[in-house]
């Protein structure tokens, strides 16, 4: 199950060191954030060993949208041990999706 | 938000598209939940803003972000659609 957070929590979580985190900045009327939502939660499922799943409504995160200035959304930022490691915008397909995370775990 | 809004918001963006040579995404359930996005934030901020775009705070650069967009002719010349998923060539 995704973590949802707001800024007052956002560091904390991202933070973490035991897994990776994938912040997943949204709106509630987002259409390609609704058609990304499963498939990001479909790979945290296949990746729970090594990675947790965050969302991030851009309404309760305006501090966090800023700092890593997300523009449009969805917008997907990797983050191991605190640090933004790679990221991308828009919907994607899942097999384009998986190989691009295989790829940013492994940086 | 009502029905009679979102009805009335559809055709004026069906409208729109056809005088500029494409159309609405033949997914309706997405239309709707596009423009219930654009209701929303006119209710919440005064203007129908991308609801697929982050707002600034900066009125110059979030006047690009009312729909239609200052972007969406580029969007459906590159990718066959805007990126909201409104319009569809």
């Amino acid at each position: 199950m995704p973590i949802i957070v707001t800024d007052e929590n956002f560091s904390s979580i991202v933070n973490q060191t035991e897994k990776s985190v994938l912040v997943d900045f949204y709106a509630t009327w987002c259409e390609p954030c609704s058609m990304l939502a499963p498939i990001l939660e479909n790979l945290e499922k296949k990746h729970e060993t090594e990675l947790v799943l965050v969302k991030a409504n851009v309404d309760d995160t305006p501090l966090a949208s800023g700092q890593f200035q997300v523009d449009r959304i969805p917008m997907i930022i990797l983050f191991k041990n605190g640090q933004p490691i790679d990221t991308f915008t828009g919907f994607q397909p899942e097999p384009i999706l998986e190989e691009w995370l295989k790829q940013a775990l492994n940086k | 938000m009502t029905e009679q809004n979102l009805t009335s918001a559809i055709a004026e963006y069906t409208n729109y598209a056809k005088e500029n040579g494409f159309r609405l995404n033949p997914d309706q359930t997405s239309v709707e939940r596009v423009v219930n996005g654009l209701l929303a934030n006119e209710i919440k901020h005064g203007q129908r803003y991308c609801p697929c775009r982050r707002l600034t705070g900066n009125p110059e650069e979030d006047a690009k972000k009312i729909c239609p967009c200052a972007y969406h002719q580029e969007e459906l010349t590159r990718d066959g659609k805007c990126y909201c998923g409104l319009f569809s060539r």
